[in-house]
Formats: structure tokens, sequence, C-alpha cells
């Protein structure tokens, strides 16, 4: 049986949550993108909306929207994925404790700052008692999600799961890796990674949520296979290892249409792709999308979101091509094939996504 | 289709480092003593040193990196060499050999991971911001021992309070039972940090005394730190090297309660259901469970609730069950493999461990922890970890034909 994902829900720097299309034009930042938050009394009551960070805001929100879409009241399980869990709250409870040297302190911003409030919040929000687990390892937590989701589908009575993934930044977050040179400094801007000369990146934030199921009813992609490894071994290149997944999955390397590129304007992390770019993905688009909603650990969420929207048909925007094949490929009957989507942060944390229009 | 047998998950080494002991050897002498690691701080730098108990491991971080011969001029967090000594414990047990042909994966569960190293340096004089970036990565201590021991396939990171490891334990299982992994190293790890300590008392649920689970007067809990790893490997590796099995993972589940932030539900949803699950997953009834480690942290909420979910699936008849918080604390993050390898203990010695510091039945719970070390037959133990937010996990070890 298939694994199919449906109703992927976005917020991230570019109006996608509202407007829930691929934007027309990119908007340029120098700093860092942070995302459109919507107007959240439209969709959570004050009541609960008072108890709830912006982080676990963004995240109801996406949840909400997503089950919405398709009329599910309540998931069968909730999986989740955030690196770096509510900055904001960290940082606040932190700074209380060295700054009132441990006293005076409220349990508020501690409760919040938990990296599992994701979860939980989405569990209490949904009266959802069934496997909850949240990830939070560095730049492979939500292709880990999608591995857990394939083995949690096979247990009785779990048909809908509501999987996701958030990070925020703050401008505190932002200006203590500033110091390390973890970022662009200010002369370029997201548009320009494609090409950069330069370290560092340009750092995003956003909360991206869908549904997976056994079911293709209203399905945007299925899931053919996920692979995620820490290191390619030294004798092995990044071509091999997909090579050996793609037949692992009972793909060829023909079938595939697509590549879409963890590519995160780092000239270091980049060079990675180089070989891979000319060699396997010669015939193929190759793709990438950190520019449209920044650098962030969880950020392959918002790379389903991306590839969903080509796969419904709409215009593969020029802004997001690496290189165009020669030949049409993609959309026969209107359908994109297969789309393989390939990241790593530094050479570790590898993930593999195999997805295919429906 | 693969048999029973094909599909079982057997445990072949395990390493811990707690407040009563440096390994499983001295941790296991220390319960059978009825030590308790708990006492006064000694490393914590907090203001609140003299006010509450913890269960410390008595080993500085600079005797940790000298004993696990790092560079000494590097700073880690304390939770990632707390996790690098009982890994390295963990994987000597099971003769760990690195061999690229055997898919092995790393899974760590933990809550607070660097966060001492960040108290340390943020905003401070002298600080370096290098150490509060990497302390802020949740995945350091997972990357850090795949980095030592060369393992490639598979590392991450679970975040789920205090059952954090627990699941880390169900993950492994999962993948070496659906053919991703042959082995993996699963666990869990966290230390005392102010952060954790303030927190809880924010919460006011940090006890001045000596906890109490499962008694009346139980006042709360005390925060403890530690690090438990358990090998994990499929029935195929243990044929093929003719591997010693300490016991198997035969069952596990997780639910949410889905109550309350910090609390749980007054029936005990959530722990009644991950109970029920991890029973049904290693197909054994009530009656076979011989002992349950439980969570039992001695906040108020935790051990009613608890024992109403105890309550309602094993009736009069429930099995001898204690906490092991009286001994190190509560480890947080580290709590449900630490404690799974103390129900793996339980399993090899065949005995059940007394809950320190019982002595009044709580009011209207007629149910009573077990009072003395003692010898018992056990086949079968529950370990449960229940955490906030909800995060409820069981995982059920039990005897294999070489014990």
């Amino acid at each position: 049986m298939g694994i199919y994902i449906k109703s992927i829900v976005a917020i991230s720097a570019h109006d996608t949550f509202e407007c829930n299309h691929l934007p027309l034009t990119l908007e340029s930042y120098t700093k860092w993108m942070k995302c459109r938050t919507p107007e959240f009394k439209k969709y959570i009551p004050p009541k609960v909306l008072r108890r709830m960070n912006r982080f676990n805001r963004i995240n109801l929100v996406c949840a909400k929207k997503s089950l919405e879409n398709l009329g599910i009241e309540r998931p069968d399980a909730i999986i989740t994925a955030t690196s770096m869990g509510c900055v904001d709250d960290s940082e606040r409870f932190l700074n209380q404790i060295l700054d009132n040297d441990e006293m005076l302190l409220t349990p508020t911003s501690f409760i919040q700052s938990t990296h599992n409030a994701v979860g939980s919040n989405l569990a209490l929000a949904y009266d959802c008692k069934g496997y909850n687990v949240v990830y939070t390892h560095d730049d492979s937590a939500f292709e880990t999600v999608l591995l857990d989701a394939g083995v949690r589908l096979k247990s009785e009575g779990v048909n809908n799961i509501l999987i996701g993934a958030a990070d925020e930044l703050t401008e505190e977050n932002y200006g203590l890796k500033k110091t390390v040179n973890q970022w662009k400094t200010e002369q370029e801007d997201n548009l320009s990674i494609k090409n950069s000369k330069t370290k560092g990146t340009i750092p995003g934030e956003g909360a991206t949520f869908m549904m997976v199921s056994e079911s293709p009813e209203n399905a945007e992609l299925e899931l053919i296979g996920v692979e995620v490894f820490y290191a390619l071994p030294p004798e092995i290149s990044l071509e091999d290892k997909v090579l050996s997944f793609l037949v692992s999955n009972g793909v060829s390397k023909d079938d595939i249409d697509s590549v879409v590129l963890g590519l995160n304007g780092d000239c270091e992390n980049d060079l990675s792709y180089k070989g891979f770019i000319t060699g396997f993905c010669n015939d193929k688009n190759v793709l990438y999308y950190k520019h449209i909603c920044g650098n962030y650990h969880s950020d392959g969420a918002f790379s389903l979101w991306f590839v969903s929207k080509i796969a419904s048909g709409e215009e593969l925007p020029q802004y997001a091509v690496i290189h165009r094949a020669d030949k049409e490929v993609g959309r026969e009957r209107g359908v994109l094939r297969n789309v393989l989507l390939v990241k790593h942060a530094n050479n570790r944390n590898f993930s593999f996504v195999l997805v295919k229009g429906v | 289709m693969q048999s029973p047998e094909q599909s079982r998950v057997y445990i072949t080494g395990m390493g811990v480092i707690s407040g009563i002991g440096k390994n499983v050897e001295e941790n296991f002498n220390s319960i059978k003593a009825g030590r308790s690691g708990i006492g006064k701080i000694k490393y914590l730098n907090t203001v609140h040193k003299e006010k509450f108990l913890v269960s410390e491991v008595a080993f500085s971080n600079e005797e940790l990196i000298l004993g696990l011969g790092l560079d000494k001029d590097e700073e880690y967090p304390r939770t990632t060499l707390l996790a690098l000594w009982a890994a390295r414990e963990a994987m000597e047990d099971a003769g760990f050999e690195s061999d690229s042909a055997i898919r092995t994966g790393i899974i760590v569960g933990t809550t607070v991971g660097g966060m001492d190293v960040a108290e340390n340096h943020y905003k401070q004089q002298g600080g370096n911001p290098k150490f509060i970036i990497s302390s802020q990565s949740k995945g350091y201590t997972a990357e850090m021992i795949a980095e030592l021991y060369g393992i490639y396939d598979f590392v991450t990171t679970i975040t789920t309070a205090c059952s954090s490891s627990a699941n880390a334990i169900a993950l492994g299982a999962d993948l070496i039972k659906s053919k991703r992994l042959d082995r993996v190293i699963v666990g869990g790890a966290d230390s005392l940090c102010k952060y954790t300590l303030n927190g809880f008392n924010t919460l006011m649920i940090l006890s001045e005394q000596p906890c109490t689970p499962f008694d009346d007067n139980r006042s709360g809990l005390n925060l403890g730190e530690g690090a438990g790893f358990l090998v994990l490997e499929s029935s195929d590796q243990v044929r093929k090297k003719n591997k010693h099995t300490y016991a198997m993972v035969s069952g596990y589940a997780n639910n949410n309660d889905a109550f309350h932030q910090t609390a749980t539900s007054d029936t005990g949803e959530g722990p009644y259901l991950c109970m029920k699950g991890a029973m049904e997953m290693a197909g054994i009834n009530p009656l076979e469970i011989d002992y349950i480690n439980a969570h039992g942290t001695g906040t108020p909420n935790n051990d009613v609730t608890e024992s109403a979910a105890i309550q309602r699936i094993f009736g009069r008849q429930y099995p001898p069950f204690s906490s092991l918080k009286p001994y190190i604390g509560h480890t947080l993050g580290a709590a449900g493999s630490v404690e799974a390898i103390f129900s793996v203990l339980s399993i090899q010695n065949q005995m059940i461990y007394k809950n320190l510091n019982f002595k009044t039945p709580i009011h209207g719970v007629d149910i009573v922890p077990v009072t003395e070390s003692k010898p018992e037959k056990v086949v079968h133990v529950m370990s449960n970890s229940f955490g906030f937010g909800g995060n409820d996990t069981s995982v059920i070890l039990s005897q294999t034909n070489s014990n």
C-alpha cells in the first residue's frame, strides 16, 4: 500500500499560508527571513491564543488548516520535528535565570520552551491520545518524521497521521550566530545564493504541517521512499548512495524527472552537490528552495510544500531552477513523475526523499 | 512474512552512569544494598545548593573528560560526557566492532542537552559563542558518538521530556524489526543544570527531602542526572555472531495523555493506554507481568495517576512494583533507558527492588509498592516513563532462553 501526503500547509517568509501558491516573484532578504504570520485570531480562539507563544501559534494554525482542509477532526498520531524548539522562550527563561540570579522566575517560559511542547500542544488541541514523538536532530529531524510515519501507518487503527516541522529564529539568536560568521554579511541576499562564492547562509524560519495516510484520496504527493543517514562512508559518492536508494525503492535513474537540492548558499556546503548536478542530474530539472523560506534545520518540510505546488500543475518558476532538463520531462498527462529531494548540512545528516505527483 | 523469532530485538550490551555508580555493576550493587544517591548538590553551581537534594554523578566534568580521553581544551556539555561514558560501556559490553556491512544506528533521548554550557557562556564575560551554539543543538551528543565510533548509517535525537529515551528504545526496536538496521545503540542522557532545576522549581514540584514515591506524604521529586545506553541487535546478528543476550525488547507503546501541559489526567489515561499497548505488542496478559518499574517520581500528581492506571489494568492482582527514583533521582531524558537497564538487571538477577522511603499507602489508593528487595521469578518487566506534555511510553523487557 502506498503512503500519501495531503493538505500541506506552510508558513514562510513569503505568503504561502493564506495564498497557498508558489510566489510569482521572491522578496529580497539580506538579513534573516522572518516568517509572515497570519492574523492568529482568525483561526484560534482568544482563550487558547493567550496561552501560546508565537512558535506554538504558527504550528497550531498550520496543523489546523491541514486537518480542516480534509475535514479530519482528530489525527490518529502526531509526529513533529523541531531542532531549535521555542528559541524565544528558551532565551527568555535562560536570561531570567542569569539576570535575576535564579530568583523570581515564573513557569510560563519554562513550560513553553520545552521542545516537545510542539507535539503536546497539538495533542491537547485535538485530544489525540495516539502516538506522539518529537524529533530534534539537526538537519534530518523532519525526514526522520517521514520515516517514522511510514512505520506508524502499519499499526492497527492508525489511518491519518499529522506530521510537521517548525523552527523559529530570534534577533538574539541571529546575533549570537552572526558572531561566528554562520550568516552571510548583508552584502548578499537570498536571491543570490545559487552562485554564491562566500561562506554562510541566509537563515529563515517557518512551520509546515501535512497529513499522511495510506488512502490516495485528496493526495498531493505519494511518498515512495525515505532514507536518512548521517554521513557518506569515505569510499562512497553521493551519486552511488542515491543510486542504491533508488534501486531499493524499485525506481531507475531515468524515472526521476526532477531533483530538489538543499543548496543553502554556503559555498563550501554547496560544493558537495557540484559533481552530483553535472553527473546524475545532467538530464533532469534541478531545483532549489531555501531562498524561498530561508535556511533552517527543519525546512525539508517546506520543500515538500514547494514540490506539491509543481506537482499540482503550477508553472515551474524560473527562480527555483538551477538547471532545466533539455527534453520535456515530467507532467506526462499533466502528472509530475518522480521527484527526488536530496539534502545535507556540511556533509552530515543526509536525507533522500522520493515523491511522485498524483 | 518473518517468523516471530526473526523479528525479535535483543539487548546485547548495556552501560549506565548515575548518582549510584559509574557502570552497570556499581549501579546494581547500590540498588541491591538499598543505597540512595540522593544528597546535597556538589558540582552544580546554583543558588539553591543548600535547598534542594539531587542525585549527582560523582565526577566533575574534568574527571569525565580525562576518563574518556577527550581533548581537555574543549568544553563539552555534561550531558554529552555522561552519554559518551555510558555508550562506551554498552558498546564494549556488546563487543562492538566497526563494520560497514552491519547497518548501525544511534538514537539519543535528551531534554536539556547542553544547556549547562549555555549557562556558563551566555552573556558572560569571556563567554565563547561557539560553545553556546553547539550547546543549543540537541543532536550534538548523538553526533559526537557517531563521530567517535564511525557510525554513518542512522543518527537521530528524540525529545519527549521524561519519556525521551524510552522512545529511543522503541524507535530502535522498530527500525530493527522493519529491517532498516541490524543493530542500534539507543539510550538517553541528561545532566543537572540551572535551567531544569529552576524550571521544576517554578512548577513547585521539587522536594527538599529525599523523595518518597507512592507514599501518602510525598512532597515532590529530586532531580538526578545520568545516562543509560543499550545495544539492540537483530536475531540475525545474534545468531551469526553467536552473541550473548541479556533480554529482549518485547513490547512498547507510546500514547499522549492529552490532558494538561504538566499534569496527568485523574484516570491516568495516557499511562493506561501505553501500558496496555505494550502488553498487546508483547502478546502477554497482565498476569504475566512479574514486576513494574514504575515512573513514580514522588510528585502528588504522578503517583496517584500512575496508581490509578495500574489499578485499571491489573485490578487487585497487580504485580510487584517500585520506583527507583529514590536511588537515582529523576534523570529526565535518561530515565527511560537507565530504568530499562535496571529492569533487565531484575530479569538477569531474578530479583525485584525495594521502593525506598515508602511508609504510608496513598489515601484512597490500595496498592503498595515493593518494600524489600528480594529474589523473585522475573520473566517480563514493564518499565514506565511518563513525561510533561502527556508524552507517555511503556516498554516491556523479557527473558530470553540464554538468560
